[in-house]
């Protein structure tokens, strides 16, 4: 598209929504200037303080929060996914479908003029569902983005839809990119991998989108070398030659299992790139956890990890639920000061939605679930606020395994309900400990805490999670 | 100089006869066939009701649902099934507002440009045009076309500026909307909900003289305002071929239309003679009585219209047209083009900025590079719109440029097929074709053996125009590429250049005097291999 400056004086328009409000979070759209369609893919922050966003329509724009200024850096990518900045206030990575692209001011006149290769190696067809996702970097200054696969229905070898052309290099992978533009593959077994992040210990995680071998929304911990479920992937992974041959039970003991569940439909139906809130405190008491967007739905939600023998799982909570969010919250980041979260969202071709949105806490904590983990009979639950008595009928379990196949739509097994056996609050009232009956691993367990009254009084702003129980403690 | 003086001898013979061509006016006007509203009207259509409100249905069946007006079948498509084209009454943009249409259904596909191309039999069993278009009836041009987008319900509007740009073009310009519908082997459905329109209706033409038959097209000219000119210079028709031709006047000053035998001559001839006698003239319209006249319109006068039916001569050739009127002949002309198959218009298609259209990149003052998926460039094509209307595509896999279009109204590439919904089709050429290179390509040789390629990147010059880095063995490629002359210069700079480097030219193109395709041409550090794209 051609390259034009504009300037837009702020507008923190809010736009009001005529059911109440959520109390503890304000929600304001900030308008794209006139005619351009901003389909955000990836963002990141400049230095000097412009938010840098890449759309699915190949622009880079940037957004001055203060000024309120919008100007467009560049244009002619192919449909990026993914942007981190560079130094200082002229350089710009971005994932294009085909490669990862280093894109320069060079001459510092606001608009960029090169667009060097800098990392490429997968193969690319042109199918619409063979994007590249990303893109974090790490200390080392590593870029991280993941493949996804091309739509060929009913292809082979892996029955019965999903399948990429086995010859086409490393579509499924999560992979690395050096700080000198090597490309490195890692992980084979993503389906529509939408996208990569990393926590601020330094893990590389990446979500999943619901589909053949995919149960539902994920997100998956890219442990070194570890097969994160779809088998397609499989055919370039030269530590099994054989895997065409793998059934599904065989590929079933391999797979490493989701740090966390995003259970379809109750979170969404396609989750989007993780962003841990590394504000300390200024978005509100989840400091430290992971946020996950989703295309389909007005929804962001929330996980907490821990390691139990070793490996991430956890839980999975409603964090955002508001129609004037709008759909498609596809990438997130905060601002670095402030602490205001923003939200770059797309959704063409699954859903409606596109734009730029800034979430602010409101300084205010209802009631609700910080935290649930797991202890070696139960769960222990952390409230926002301190809880008036409970007793154990105010704890609703349930539970069931996600159904690991290749149809497209997975069933919830052997669902089950499980009793509260015993229940202590601590003195404060803001952690409970419940013994369940039943605890098991490899299940996803659902815990509804709506009963719970806070001893405010207040209403309670989200009562629901879902754990995810790979493993029991020891 | 001499033309000059011709002008002012000519001007002063009119000004002398004015008050009879007052009278003579006056007396024709009385003759003058069909006048026409000068009010600010909108025409506009509600198809809720299920009935067709005076649009003709010019091929298929015609079916209501969902709202609106389409085609009746849809669920089942084959080949075979008659493309729908319901077609609304003539009418004329009157400058009074712009263009709403309400479309609903699935997305639509690209029309062709004409619509008599739609109404060929396509054979296929897959695919086909679907979408709303504005037709100009006179060359049967789909001049603006909305090809509807994935969202269900889509109103597209075209703002007032945009249609003045069509009116200023040609002030008289007659137009239908088609709503076109098709789509074979799919389950696409385009009903029509409403349609309004700043525009004035044409007036039902009197009835072709008896013994003629039945017109197959309907021919529209008018004048210029404040110029001596028709507003259009050129007309088309097939030898043979039965016509209306309506000369519509909303100048000052009457005008004619007098068809010609063909020959450069003819009519400097007829109007000069016009000039010479004046007093004769004027009773015939200011038509001569010369054999060479092939059909001729009353003189008609402004406000006013005058329609003839013409059967075109048989033979093909070049047909003059002339406004004898005293004075007008040597700027008033144009040519009817009696050919064996029309032509496609030359159709300067308007670009109004809305949704869908907003799909069709078309370079306007800087060049443009769109990347994306290309048929014959690569699935990561690099696409690049130029100045100069010679577009080019690079691809980046074979680091060779791999096609070259020319769009001389500065069309790049369609981006609808992917972009629109979930994308998943590759990028459409906007233009016409002129270099497309074998799958295989490898013109540049360095004598490094079968090495591939390696992508570095672009870099955009301050014209705007990139140049492309890669590397081929041991040396480093650069190739800048830019409109020149006919074509596109591709600008290559070697570092190092290997003694026996070659570069083995394809169709199209030329280095220095070399142009014969298959030709292995040495070059060194710098060489220039030109693309034609005339």
């Amino acid at each position: 598209m051609q390259i034009h400056f504009l300037s837009l004086l702020a507008i923190a328009a809010v736009v009001s929504s005529v059911r109440a409000a959520d109390p503890d979070y304000k929600i304001t759209n900030i308008p794209a200037p006139d005619g351009v369609v901003l389909e955000v893919g990836g963002m990141d922050w400049m230095p000097d303080g412009r938010l840098m966003m890449c759309t699915r329509r190949g622009d880079i724009w940037s957004f001055q929060p203060e000024k309120g200024e919008w100007k467009q850096f560049a244009s002619g990518l192919h449909e990026p996914l993914g942007l981190v900045a560079g130094k200082d206030n002229d350089e710009i990575y971005v994932l294009q479908r085909a490669e990862l692209t280093r894109v320069t001011d060079t001459d510092k006149d606001g608009v960029a003029e090169r667009f060097e290769s800098f990392g490429k190696g997968w193969g690319y067809t042109g199918n619409y569902h063979e994007y590249a996702f990303g893109l974090v970097r790490d200390k080392e200054g590593s870029f991280y983005g993941a493949l996804g696969l091309g739509f060929f229905p009913r292809g082979e070898p892996f029955k019965p839809t999903w399948c990429s052309h086995g010859n086409v290099p490393w579509r499924g992978w999560l992979f690395k990119i050096t700080a000198d533009g090597k490309y490195v593959p890692l992980n084979p077994g993503c389906r529509e991998p939408n996208s990569v992040g990393i926590s601020p210990d330094g893990d590389v995680f990446v979500t999943d989108n619901q589909g053949s071998y995919v149960p539902s929304g994920v997100l998956n911990h890219a442990e070194p070398g570890a097969f994160l479920g779809h088998p397609d992937g499989l055919m370039f992974d030269k530590r099994h030659p054989d895997a065409a041959s793998y059934d599904l039970e065989k590929l079933n003991s391999m797979r490493k299992r989701p740090a966390l569940y995003l259970p379809y439909r109750e979170m969404g139906m396609s989750c989007t790139a993780p962003r841990w809130d590394t504000t300390g405190g200024k978005f509100g008491p989840f400091a430290g956890d992971v946020l996950i967007g989703d295309v389909n739905t007005p929804k962001i939600n929330r996980g907490t990890l821990e390691k139990v023998d070793g490996q991430f799982q956890g839980a999975a909570y409603p964090f955002l639920e508001a129609g004037e969010l709008g759909g498609g919250s596809n990438r997130m980041t905060f601002h670095p000061k402030t602490g205001a979260l923003y939200v770059g969202q797309t959704a063409r071709g699954w859903g409606s939605g596109h734009g730029l949105k800034m979430i602010e806490w409101t300084g205010k904590t209802s009631m609700g679930l910080q935290e649930v983990s797991l202890t070696k009979d139960g769960f222990k639950i952390t409230f926002t606020q301190p809880a008036a008595e409970v007793k154990a009928d105010s704890f609703t379990i349930g539970s069931w395994v996600p159904e690991y196949t290749g149809n497209y739509g997975s069933k919830r097994l052997d669902k089950k309900t499980h009793q509260v056996s015993g229940v202590k609050l601590s003195a404060d009232g803001l952690v409970a400990e419940v013994a369940v009956e039943g605890l098991a691993g490899d299940r996803l367990f659902q815990i509804d805490v709506r009963n719970v009254a806070s001893k405010s009084g207040g209403a309670m702003r989200n009562g629901k999670a879902y754990y995810t129980l790979n493993r029991l403690r020891k | 100089m001499k033309q000059k003086i011709k002008m002012m001898k000519l001007m002063t013979v009119i000004l002398a006869t004015l008050p009879l061509a007052a009278i003579a006016m006056a007396i024709f006007a009385l003759t003058a066939a069909t006048s026409f509203a000068a009010d600010n009207k909108t025409l506009s259509w509600e198809f809720g009701d299920g009935q067709v409100h005076g649009w003709q249905i010019v091929s298929g069946e015609v079916g209501f649902y969902d709202g609106g007006m389409a085609s009746a079948t849809y669920e089942t498509r084959d080949a075979e099934q008659a493309t729908f084209l319901a077609r609304s009454p003539m009418f004329r943009l009157n400058g009074g507002g712009g263009l709403k249409v309400t479309l609903k259904g699935g997305m639509g596909k690209p029309l062709p440009a004409t619509a008599r191309q739609v109404l060929a039999k396509p054979g296929t069993s897959k695919g086909g045009p679907m979408g709303l278009a504005l037709r100009r009836v006179t060359d049967d041009a789909y001049v603006l076309f909305f090809e509807k987008s994935k969202t269900h319900e889509q109103t597209i509007t075209v703002a007032k500026e945009e249609l003045d740009k069509l009116i200023a073009r040609s002030h008289d310009e007659v137009y239908t909307l088609d709503l076109v519908d098709g789509l074979h082997g799919g389950w696409g459905h385009l009903p029509l909900v409403r349609a309004s329109v700043a525009a004035t209706p044409v007036d039902p033409l009197p009835k072709p003289p008896a013994g003629f038959g039945t017109p197959a097209r309907h021919l529209f000219l008018g004048s210029k305002h404040g110029r001596l000119e028709f507003d259009k210079k050129e007309l088309w028709a097939t030898p043979g071929s039965k016509v209306s031709l309506t000369l519509f006047n909303s100048d000052e000053m009457a005008h004619n239309f007098i068809l010609c035998q063909p020959g450069d001559k003819v009519a400097n001839e007829l109007g000069e003679f016009v000039i010479g006698n004046l007093a004769e003239t004027i009773k015939t319209a200011y038509v001569p009585p010369d054999p060479r006249v092939i059909a001729h319109t009353d003189l008609v006068a402004p406000g006013t219209s005058d329609t003839i039916y013409i059967t075109v001569p048989n033979t093909p050739g070049d047909y003059p047209y002339v406004c004898t009127f005293p004075g007008h002949h040597q700027l008033m002309r144009g040519v009817l083009h009696v050919t064996a198959e029309l032509a496609e218009p030359k159709v300067d298609v308007l670009k109004p900025p809305m949704p869908g259209d907003a799909f069709r990149v078309t370079v306007t003052d800087r060049p443009i590079i769109v990347r994306g998926p290309l048929h014959g460039s690569g699935p990561a094509s690099i696409c690049v719109g130029t100045l100069s209307g010679a577009q080019f595509a690079f691809d980046p896999a074979r680091c060779i440029v791999a096609k070259t279009w020319m769009s001389p109204n500065g069309e790049l590439v369609n981006t609808k097929p992917a972009w629109d919904g979930r994308g998943g089709n590759f990028l459409q050429m906007m233009g016409q074709g002129r270099f497309s290179a074998a799958k295989d390509a490898k013109p540049l040789d360095l004598g490094g053996g079968d090495v591939p390629p390696d992508f570095r990147g672009y870099e955009i010059g301050d014209d705007g125009y990139p140049s492309f880095h890669y590397q081929l063995g041991d040396s480093t490629v650069l190739v800048r590429v830019v409109p020149a002359g006919d074509g596109l210069d591709a600008n290559f700079t070697l570092k190092p250049a290997p003694t026996g480097a070659t570069y083995t030219l394809g169709e199209t193109q030329s280095i220095g005097e070399a142009a014969e395709q298959g030709t292995a041409v040495k070059v060194g550090t710098n060489f220039t291999v030109h693309f034609n794209t005339k």
